[in-house]
């Protein structure tokens, strides 16, 4: 505990209260830091991305599932852009659909493994107790098993589904999560102006979200968007070797696979796909680490 | 004597806690797949058979007991080194994942060291010509290279070295050659993680104080750099290092799929499409001490190259 004159404890809360990230005063001081190349470059691959996903099968036809023996293994040309398949499927839709899955379950698996890995970081780093002990231990566990082991061993007891999937991504990041919310809560409520909120007599809560919260978000932020490329990294590789999702979904690892065998006959099979996952995971990446240096000196810029 | 045996502990203190770790993942994993163990029997004996063969299968295969008693006797069994029988191939699953234990080893270390040598090499001469053209190619390339996936890297190496200009086998594992095309596509993402730790590492180590005192005080550039800059910035390094096997050894598993590389990896997928669960619990349990064993070793040798760790005043990082 500090151990500060009461004069001296309001000069300091009150010091501290004027410079509060709070969230009106986010958006009032200062102009906003300029954007490093880094994330300039992650934004706009991650938006390609979005806009590949989302807009453009508003204007193009998407139809990964007619399969047209006449036109097998055909290049890329006007009509199909990316190329046809082993069975004649019009190769771009395809494509679309895997990048659409790839973002959409690394976005909602992410989302609902940080929520409760957030959620139970923040509350096991300010109130500590034994509670605190076990989940670090058992956390600790979870961080030995190899991510991809585990997500082995769930797979080969319940199958190839979308639900085992997510549950398996979830499994194996809220630990990350949890870990990382933890120590970064652990050392911001060491800080003066927690000590001053509690002063004023602010109720846990308010000082667990608007003071915590609100002052680690950078970092988890940055967490996020990583763990959002690595999940890309991985269900493709699941895909890859055939404990992905099952075919008639079209998934970027699991059309990279078939599309080996034809690395002659047709080169876009293997390296259209290649790249989109690539770009994908460099957006992310990028965004991410472009993201945690930007809110560092924006953050920088209202303390002072 | 004293001293000796006291390094000794030093070094063996973080096992013990590891081994829990791999008792309480091996403990998961027989949960998990040996639950309700139903369809197990239903793919061995097929659609057509009747019940009594069933119940027969049941009774060999000791799946009738309950999972307590399973379980005791598995860890009893385990101890002896019996690691159960392979319900389709029919031979003992230590033999069966013991033959392919080394390769893995033999792929992981090759990868380690050979990413660690040039993640170090690159990460100090990035940090050394700091904000040069060659410190931002370096930058560039490694972040290129981390998002590229193992698989993706794989394919192009073998239709390269292979298939293209035939100096390398493709597929398969019964000589060393065979080791080259696995390693490097596994190393390739973890030489740039570790060059951007090192380079990082380096940075912040060279605008400390004391680098500047040594400067000051007359030690030449090499003698700083090794005296001083390396060993404060690599000992993170070498946790850290340890910590990336892990992702090494689920990497390993889709990159000896790909080279149908005969290691546990490859092993443990098949054993998934066979639903041949004894060497699936067998395998993940191997890996995952593996994987405590080289963190746990890792530890030991940051705790002689560091001594404000060997003396106690660990800091969490």
């Amino acid at each position: 505990m500090l151990k500060l004159l009461p004069a001296q404890l309001l000069h300091v809360s009150r010091q501290f209260l004027m410079e509060l990230p709070g969230p009106l005063k986010l958006f009032r001081r200062r102009k906003l830091p300029s954007i490093s190349f880094p994330l300039l470059l992650g934004g706009a691959i991650v938006s390609f991305v979005l806009m590949f996903v989302l807009v453009l099968p508003s204007f193009v036809v998407i139809d990964s599932e007619t399969v047209r023996g006449g036109i097998r293994l055909a290049p890329p040309d006007a009509v199909n852009w990316f190329g046809t398949d082993a069975l004649g499927r019009d190769f771009f839709s395809r494509v679309v659909e895997g990048v659409r899955f790839s973002v959409w379950i690394s976005f909602v698996s992410t989302f609902f493994t940080a929520i409760p890995g957030i959620l139970l970081g923040l509350w096991s780093g300010y109130y500590e107790g034994w509670l605190d002990h076990l989940l670090s231990r058992l956390v600790e566990i979870f961080l030995g098993l190899p991510a991809l082991l585990l997500a082995i061993v769930l797979i080969a007891r319940f199958g190839t589904s979308l639900h085992v999937l997510i549950m398996t991504l979830m499994i194996s990041g809220i630990p990350t999560f949890y870990r990382i919310t933890r120590n970064e809560t652990l050392s911001m409520k060491k800080q003066l102006f927690v000590e001053a909120g509690r002063s004023i007599g602010l109720k846990n809560s308010a000082l667990i979200f608007r003071y915590i919260f609100l002052n680690i978000y950078p970092s988890l932020l940055t967490l996020f968007s990583i763990r959002m490329s690595n999940i890309v990294l991985m269900v493709s590789g699941l895909g890859f070797i055939g404990l992905g999702v099952q075919p008639p979904r079209a998934e970027l690892g699991a059309l990279l696979a078939s599309g080996r065998d034809y690395y002659h006959t047709a080169w876009w099979l293997y390296i259209i796909p290649s790249c989109f996952i690539l770009l994908i995971v460099l957006g992310f990446n990028l965004l991410g680490e472009g993201l945690r240096d930007w809110l560092d000196r924006f953050s920088h810029s209202i303390r002072r | 004597m004293a001293e000796a045996l006291r390094k000794g502990f030093n070094i063996l203190k973080p096992f013990a806690g590891r081994l829990v770790t791999v008792w309480v993942a091996g403990l998961l994993a027989f949960m998990i797949l040996e639950m309700s163990p139903g369809d197990v029997i239903q793919t061995l004996v097929g659609d057509e058979a009747s019940l009594e063969q069933i119940s027969n299968l049941r009774q060999q295969l000791d799946l009738d007991r309950p999972l307590l008693i399973r379980y005791t006797d598995y860890i009893l069994n385990f101890l002896r080194g019996d690691f159960g029988t392979s319900l389709v191939r029919g031979r003992p699953v230590l033999q069966l994942v013991g033959e392919r234990f080394g390769n893995t080893l033999l792929l992981t270390f090759s990868s380690v060291l050979l990413a660690s040598m040039f993640g170090v090499v690159f990460g100090m001469a990035s940090a050394m010509r700091y904000r040069s053209l060659l410190d931002t190619s370096i930058l560039i390339a490694t972040t290129v290279f981390l998002a590229i996936p193992a698989f993706s890297s794989a394919i192009l190496f073998v239709q390269l070295f292979s298939v293209h200009l035939g100096w390398l086998p493709a597929v398969g594992g019964s000589s060393l050659r065979h080791l080259i095309l696995p390693t490097l596509s596994l190393s390739i993402p973890l030489a740039s993680v570790i060059t951007r730790l090192v380079r990082s590492r380096l940075i912040d180590e060279l605008g400390q104080f004391y680098v500047t005192t040594a400067f000051a005080k007359g030690m030449t550039a090499r003698q700083v750099w090794k005296n001083h800059i390396l060993r404060n910035a690599l000992t993170p390094a070498v946790t850290f290092i340890g910590l990336q096997i892990g992702h090494l050894l689920g990497g390993a598993v889709i990159v000896e799929t790909v080279f149908a590389y005969p290691g546990v990896g490859r092993l443990i997928v098949q054993a998934i499409f066979d639903q041949d669960y004894p060497v699936v619990l067998a395998g993940v349990i191997l890996l995952t001490l593996l994987f405590q064993m080289v963190n746990g070793l890792t530890d030991g040798i940051q705790r002689l190259i560091d001594p404000r760790i060997r003396e106690g005043n660990e800091t969490v990082c």
